[in-house]
């Protein structure tokens, strides 16, 4: 690389490094409880919860439905999934199929009896809190877009940071770091190890960042090109009162779909579906394939089935970020791993902060000054 | 006196066998990273323990050089 290349590098370096670093640490702060949700949700909440007749028979859908509509009566219903290890059926509902997330109201019933099960929610408000403040800043779609370019200038970033370590450690063997020297040398060797080995963990975690914060656009999208002759007008939505069976829905669409797991329903008029249509969405069982959603589409007014709609390349790229992204996909080891490569990131960005901070003015190390001599 | 040897060798070294030693170790555990990232994604039990520790492998080298590489 010429001297002159790595000048531009060092500034592209420099300023988006600057430019997006408040907010990296934002979400490297918030990111990480945010890893182990699963783990301190069940800390704070320990389950000593048994179904009401653990032998009985499970209710219909349509039951529990009925049942979760009179406990909000001015509710319509948006989604509802499974747990997969107790017999629980989860009903969201809000004042409109397509209220924000926040504004949306979740219960959960015994499927053997339709009671309401005690909700887990001992710290759900502060976890809920720090997941708002990581996805949106509480801004919405404009707030996701907005992280969205942070990352964007994160991955130039690190990017630039890549080719920028071999001018900075030509003379030195791998990992030195001279600790002995002044402290702005010791923490630039420190930020370079740290940065160069976590680099494909952060190009990983910073790309499908980048990708999820495009998922309402993506789903959107989705909607619009995918759906688009089931989203052509077809009439009034359905009442939501007279709804087709939901029993009846879902055999057509378990019919439909062979060796699939059942994961959620959303009802017309969700984010995930049609104004006419339930929207069945099955996953595979393999690691991959359970990341891999199909929905079979059923009409909503007459029960007729609409058919399977395999999600595009580009729905599929969001649904495996999202795994790539939280770091939930590998088991406790790896949550682990996660957490110590966030703590590095941390790391990284405060000691290219302290770099910059400490440089005002000052002469360069002498050092430092090879990075400007360019290549012998 | 040793740092100042392995200088001297790195100075009548090549650029692109320079450049080829600095990057050397970084890529390999970049790649390593990134398959144990991916690999954890497409195996289930106690393999992904293996992808997990090969996801982790910089980790390993971090710790190693913090150790036995200050000056």
């Amino acid at each position: 690389m010429s001297a002159n290349m790595i000048k531009r590098m060092a500034w592209v370096h420099k300023w988006t490094s600057l430019i997006c670093t408040i907010f990296l640490l934002m979400l490297c702060l918030t990111g990480l409880p945010l890893i182990f949700h699963d783990e301190i949700d069940d800390a704070l909440n320990p389950s000593h919860w048994v179904p009401a007749h653990p032998d009985g028979a499970m209710l219909e859908l349509d039951r529990i439905l009925e049942i979760a509509l009179q406990h909000r009566p001015d509710d319509v219903p948006i989604f509802m999934s499974f747990d997969t290890d107790r017999p629980v059926v989860n009903v969201t509902t809000g004042a409109r199929p397509d209220v924000a997330a926040t504004a949306m109201h979740f219960a959960s019933f015994d499927r053997t009896s339709g009671d309401l099960v005690p909700p887990p929610d001992n710290g759900a408000a502060i976890m809920d809190f720090l997941l708002q403040i990581h996805t949106d800043l509480f801004l919405g779609l404009p707030g996701m877009l907005f992280l969205g370019a942070m990352g964007l200038i994160f991955l130039a970033a690190i990017l630039s940071g890549i080719l920028l370590y071999a001018p900075f450690m030509r003379k030195l063997d791998f990992g030195t770091v001279r600790a002995s020297r002044s402290p702005r040398l010791k923490w630039l060797d420190y930020h370079n190890l740290l940065g160069v080995m976590t680099a494909a963990w952060v190009l990983v975690v910073g790309g499908t960042g980048v990708i999820n914060t495009l998922a309402i656009p993506i789903i959107d999208f989705w909607k619009h090109t995918e759906l688009a002759d089931l989203i052509e007008p077809h009439g009034a939505p359905p009442s939501p009162v007279a709804l087709h069976s939901l029993d009846d829905a879902m055999a057509k669409a378990k019919a439909a779909v062979s060796d699939m797991v059942l994961q959620f329903v959303a009802f017309p008029g969700a984010s995930f579906s049609t104004d006419h249509h339930y929207a069945i969405y099955f996953h595979g069982k393999t690691p991959l394939t359970r990341q891999m959603t199909i929905p079979a589409l059923i009409d909503a007014r007459d029960g007729r089935f609409a058919g399977l709609r395999p999600m595009p390349w580009y729905v599929k790229t969001l649904a495996l970020s999202q795994p790539l992204h939280f770091g939930d996909y590998g088991g406790l080891p790896l949550k682990i791993i996660w957490a110590v490569l966030d703590l590095i990131t941390i790391i990284v960005l405060g000691s290219g902060l302290y770099l910059w901070l400490g440089k005002g003015g000052q002469r360069m190390d002498p050092a430092m000054e090879p990075l400007w001599q360019g290549p012998e | 006196m040793a740092g100042a040897g392995m200088k001297d060798r790195q100075s009548r070294m090549s650029r692109p066998k320079r450049l080829r030693k600095t990057l050397k170790i970084p890529a390999i555990f970049f790649a390593l990273s990134l398959a144990g990232l991916i690999w954890a994604l497409l195996v289930d039990g106690s393999s992904d323990g293996l992808a997990a520790l090969a996801a982790g492998s910089p980790l390993m080298a971090l710790l190693w050089a913090l150790l036995y590489r200050r000056q």
